[in-house]
């Protein structure tokens, strides 16, 4: 189970890094935008369709941790609340809604990526096929599975689910924590 | 009715605590399932919906607070407004709404706005004998300008899913976002002079500082005080767009932080990064929910149908703007503020373009609407901010908010009233706000 935890929790760590690159890269590139417009006259504008390709990985591969962190938004009002059982089953039952609904999006995304690979389809940038950018939504979703199916083992062995913080707030205040201010 | 009912249905089960993206995803994933017995292409959609390019302006104006907070520069913005406003009456909750107008222009965050002004203001508030709910009511006022004054990540959502300009709406907010910062200094002030003479003592106020005090002050938060000009100025003048603003806004925060200051190091900018990527999949995942509740909700044709209901009963503008108001205020109880524009947005807009609403108008009044939502209990960020910052009972704190409520809702009026305070500005600069 803890070689499990680990290794998940690993994927989803290195994830994070790519998601970071992308991130750093968007940045870089904007700024090389701009200054190619200005300073030379020469307006990029693949740029704006790599930045859009660029904010999908993002997405995809930061997620699973923001999973892992219990990052993403809900309400809590009620499972604040619950105590022992009641909070195990309802961290429970909004984990199965994750690992669902990151089923299903393997399944949808996975025929997106097949019907372009088929039809040959490619993006407006040159000898950059589609299904190279929307497989993204599949391997972002199976990683969100793998991090929601962990957790569920954790909470089905009477642990908690591992998300450090509930609420937004809380997040915040733990994020701004973590750097200098503190 | 429809809507309501959908709605309805959609918050009692987002109330047993899942993510908000998955709840919405997959209860109209069976709504859809049941009314039309299939579902296709939502692979595509939510590819689709993540596949824009103007989305980066949020992770990047992320990346900008993000090496402000990381490299310090930030640090001294409440010192420096307690140097130049803190011997007036109320002085330290001026600052402290002061502060909190700057931080909003770096942060574009209302929770850390709160946080990193209220760390600062609230114990020297309580230090110079102010009553506790003002030195509250100030930190939670003054942090909800977090949203309103550009940049702000629910206006580039808002202007993502309306198609309005994400400049325009930027510009629009900065009137509005001072007016409120003004009204809220101005009741600080009131309210201060009101106890000084209730309790018939002039009570203990910071000396005022010496011009030279209060150059060194200016100084000290300088590099910090030329972000918000850079990344406005910028843009009104035309020289980028909001997505390049944020580009070069990060650079310029980059630059201050890592070669002026020198407290930023690698390692913060890829954390800095890193947090950014994660905040932002946390916001844009919620989108593709949020289309698929779209989605069922236009097979429903309920959009048509409010378009129906506002003609049948010849609502006009004022009527129909004052009921979303409360709609959107109810809602803000209950949901927080992204899921709130990205599901009601899309069934509001086409009632919008029938009364002839400006996007531009209506985007400012629910972006305020939203702040009002973050110190209204029980799903008030702000709130439990301040008390996770002083261990206080979140009723007394909750207390203290209630006049900030009230002067938000008046402003929401005012600006119903006065729609030119919201359009004056985008307008000088040559945006069509319709």
């Amino acid at each position: 189970m803890e070689a499990i935890d680990r290794a998940v929790r690993g994927i989803s760590a290195g994830a994070l890094h790519l998601a970071a690159l992308a991130c750093l890269v968007c940045f870089g590139l904007m700024c090389y935008a701009v200054a190619m417009r200005y300073f030379f006259g020469a307006p990029q504008p693949w740029i704006d369709r790599v930045v859009g390709w660029l904010v999908v990985a993002m997405v995809m591969f930061a997620a699973p941790a923001a999973q892992l962190n219990g990052e993403h938004v809900g309400v809590d009002a009620l499972t604040e609340r619950a105590r022992g059982g009641t909070r195990r089953a309802l961290a429970a039952f909004g984990l199965l809604w994750v690992a669902a609904t990151s089923a299903f999006m393997i399944w949808e995304g996975s025929a997106m990526v097949a019907f372009s690979r088929m039809t040959g389809m490619m993006t407006d940038v040159d000898a950059v096929p589609l299904w190279w950018i929307q497989a993204l939504v599949p391997v972002g979703f199976a990683l969100m599975l793998l991090a929601a199916l962990m957790q569920l083992l954790r909470v089905a062995r009477g642990l908690d689910a591992g998300g450090e913080a509930a609420d937004e707030a809380a997040r915040e205040i733990a994020r701004l924590k973590a750097g200098p201010l503190e | 009715m429809t809507f309501l009912l959908l709605l309805g249905a959609l918050i009692v089960l987002l109330y047993l605590g899942m993510p908000m993206y998955a709840g919405m995803f997959l209860f109209s994933l069976v709504v859809l399932l049941l009314v039309e017995g299939k579902v296709a292409g939502v692979g595509e959609m939510a590819f689709g919906k993540l596949n824009v390019f103007l989305l980066v302006a949020i992770p990047l104006f992320m990346l900008m607070a993000r090496f402000m907070v990381k490299g310090r520069v930030v640090d001294d913005l409440y010192k420096t407004a307690n140097t130049l406003f803190g011997h007036l009456p109320g002085g330290l909750g001026i600052a402290t709404i002061a502060a909190c107008t700057v931080f909003a222009a770096i942060s574009g965050s209302s929770v850390a706005t709160a946080l990193t002004i209220g760390t600062a203001a609230i114990p020297q508030m309580l230090k110079y004998g102010y009553d506790p709910k003002s030195a509250y009511g100030a930190v939670a006022g003054g942090g909800t300008l977090g949203i309103l004054i550009p940049p702000s990540a629910p206006m580039v959502l808002y202007a993502v899913v309306a198609e309005s300009s994400i400049g325009a709406l930027f510009m629009a907010g900065v009137v509005p976002g001072l007016m409120l910062a003004g009204i809220f200094a101005l009741y600080c002030m009131i309210t201060e002079l009101r106890r000084e003479k209730r309790l018939g003592t002039r009570h203990l106020r910071p000396p005022r500082a010496s011009a030279g005090e209060m150059w060194g002050a200016v100084r000290s938060s300088f590099w910090a005080l030329t972000l918000p000009p850079f990344v406005l100025l910028g843009m009104y003048f035309g020289i980028f767009t909001a997505t390049e603003a944020a580009g070069t806004g990060s650079l310029w925060a980059l630059i201050i932080a890592f070669v002026i200051y020198r407290t930023l190091n690698l390692r913060d900018v890829w954390t800095g990064a890193a947090e950014a990527a994660r905040t932002s999949a946390v916001l844009f995942l919620i989108i593709i929910g949020a289309a698929m509740f779209g989605d069922v909700l236009t097979k429903l044709r309920v959009p048509d149908e409010l378009v129906r209901l506002v003609i049948e009963y010849k609502l006009t503008k004022l009527e129909f703007l004052l009921a979303v108001m409360a709609l959107l205020f109810v809602l803000g109880l209950v949901l927080e503020s992204i899921s709130i524009i990205l599901i009601t947005t899309p069934v509001l807009l086409p009632v919008l373009n029938q009364l002839g609403i400006d996007k531009v108008w209506y985007g400012v009044l629910l972006t305020i609407n939203l702040e009002l939502a973050l110190i209204s209990p029980p799903v008030a960020m702000n709130l439990v901010v301040i008390k996770s910052i002083t261990k206080a009972p979140l009723s007394e704190i909750n207390k203290a908010a209630i006049p900030y409520m009230l002067m938000l809702a008046l402003a929401i009026l005012i600006l119903i009233a006065f729609p030119e305070i919201v359009l004056w500005l985008p307008q000088t600069m040559g945006y069509a706000t319709r």
